[in-house]
Formats: structure tokens, C-alpha cells, sequence
């Protein structure tokens, strides 16, 4: 059986060895007048194995988790489709005990807003 | 009007609370590692193919002159989290409450609140005097030296 398993490994070595494990991770979104809000579980990730890119029209969060022998690193990644209504350039991120938080800010026709009425 | 969206796969839905009630003491790392696995994955596979999941939730390591636990507790500060170790016996609680931020609406739910609690034996006793505990990124780290006669001590969690 160990012999089994050694030539399997054997076989496919050179593919085995840079095998990363891919993951989605679990995410909330959340909207008021101003903005978008997305938060995602990494856990393990951070601020230096992390990217957040835009590249309109998408969003790309993509967190990793190296491993001791670097053959098999968690990838986390999540991709989401922008429309026209954020505005790209202030999109801000953080990252708090594992928790990935992005701030996307409406552009400005986009904001809810109250309209006072007045009276001729 | 939802403006942003995942472009494979669609979400199944609400996911719901998981809660755990305490088991009996003597389970294995293992089971432990199966039980954070059904907190945190509550990601079934779909007719598409695999839904969102975490990577692996608990390990266990053994670095020689002692074991090393990690567990990913993401968005669990340090006051949610307790831990008792006796012997070869660990006992780990955590809680981790969600709520929308004031003054937003959800679109899209998939991260769970959780509550647990979970016992579980170690393969070898170990010193509990010295063992210390962190909190980081999102990681409980649980260095544990290794010894014959271990004392039942309370250890207080802080972060790094």
C-alpha cells in the first residue's frame, strides 16, 4: 500500500510539488447611501501575502497563506464585477484579526440623497 | 439595487447558526479539527461545483520538545475566547457575534455567526504552567511543551 501511494507520488512529483489549494472564502456585503462593504474570512492572511485589485470591471481580493515548505499554500480569492456607480479611485481596504474589510465609495450621482422641498 | 456580485456560482442561501453543545472530554485532535470544520464549513457542494470554504481550519503539530495548535478563529477578539488545559486535555471555547454595521443593509450573508466549545486529548501531556497562547491574524496559536505531569491552569489569551 505505502509503496502504492510512493509510486503514485513518484508519478505525478513535479505537479504535486507547487500544488496550492484554492479557496473561496466566505463573504459579507453590506450597502448604505454612501457605499459598499464587503467583508471576507482570511484568516492567516496577511497585509504582505494580500492583494486588492481593481481592474474594471472587476474586483480581485486574493489573500495566501504560505506554507512551511511552500508547496502547498492556501490561495483565498474572491472575484466580483464592478458597474459604473463606484468610484474606483477611493476604494480603501483593511485588514483586522483576519477579517478583510473594502470600503467601495459611490461615485457622486450615485449617492442617495434628500432633496429638500420648498414652497414658491 | 445590488451592484456587485460573485461571477461563478450562485450562494445557497442562509447559512445557519452553529452551535455546539459541550461533549464529553477525550475526544481527538481530529475530531476536533472535523467538528471546526463543520462550524466554519457550513459550504456544501452544489450541482456547480464547490461553494466558498475556508482552508484548514485546526492543525496540530509537533515540533519536538513541544505541539503547537492552531486554530483560525477569523473576526474573534481575544475576549471570546477561553482555554483550559489539564493533563493531556484541552478545552477550548469561542464566540464569535455578527451583526450588520449600523445603518447598512445586507446583500449578501455568507460569513456565520458561531458559538464553540469543544474538549478535546492530546496525544501527549503537556506543561500547562508554561504554555502560552496568541491571538493574530485571525489565528489562535497554542504553543504547548510537552511534559509527564501536567497541572490544570487557566491561560489567559493576548494578543501579539
Amino acid at each position: 500500500m505505502t509503496q502504492n501511494i510512493e509510486a503514485t507520488a513518484k508519478t505525478q512529483g513535479s505537479e504535486l510539488a507547487h500544488q496550492n489549494q484554492e479557496f473561496m472564502p466566505p463573504v459579507d456585503i453590506y450597502e448604505n447611501d454612501h457605499e459598499l462593504l464587503v467583508l471576507a474570512d482570511l484568516p492567516r492572511v496577511t497585509t504582505e501575502n494580500l492583494t486588492v485589485e481593481v481592474n474594471h470591471p472587476e474586483l480581485k481580493i486574493q489573500g495566501r497563506v504560505p506554507s512551511a515548505n511552500h508547496k502547498s499554500d492556501i490561495v483565498y480569492t474572491r472575484t466580483f464585477r464592478l458597474d459604473a456607480s463606484m468610484d474606483v479611485a477611493k476604494i480603501e481596504a483593511k485588514i483586522t484579526d483576519g477579517v478583510l474589510e473594502v470600503h467601495l465609495p459611490k461615485s457622486e450621482p450615485y449617492r442617495v440623497r434628500k432633496i429638500e422641498v420648498t414652497s414658491a | 439595487m445590488l451592484n456587485i456580485y460573485r461571477n461563478t456560482n450562485e450562494w445557497p442561501g442562509f447559512v445557519p447558526f452553529a452551535l455546539f453543545d459541550l461533549p464529553a472530554r477525550g475526544r481527538t485532535f481530529g475530531q476536533l479539527r472535523q467538528d471546526l470544520d463543520r462550524v466554519f464549513g457550513t459550504y456544501e457542494q452544489s450541482l456547480d461545483g464547490p461553494l466558498a470554504q475556508s482552508g484548514e481550519k485546526a492543525q496540530l503539530r509537533d515540533v519536538g520538545s513541544e505541539l503547537i495548535v492552531t486554530i483560525d478563529l477569523p473576526g474573534v477578539s481575544k475576549k471570546d475566547v477561553e482555554l483550559t488545559i489539564s493533563g493531556d486535555n484541552i478545552f477550548i471555547r469561542a464566540t464569535r457575534t455578527l451583526s450588520p454595521p449600523e445603518g447598512y443593509t445586507a446583500h449578501r450573508r455568507e460569513r456565520s455567526s458561531f458559538k464553540f466549545e469543544q474538549a478535546f486529548q492530546l496525544p501527549v501531556a503537556v506543561e500547562s504552567k508554561t504554555a502560552t497562547a496568541n491571538l493574530q491574524a485571525g489565528v489562535l496559536t497554542v504553543t504547548l511543551p510537552k511534559s509527564p505531569n501536567a497541572q490544570p491552569k487557566q491561560i489567559t489569551v493576548k494578543t501579539g
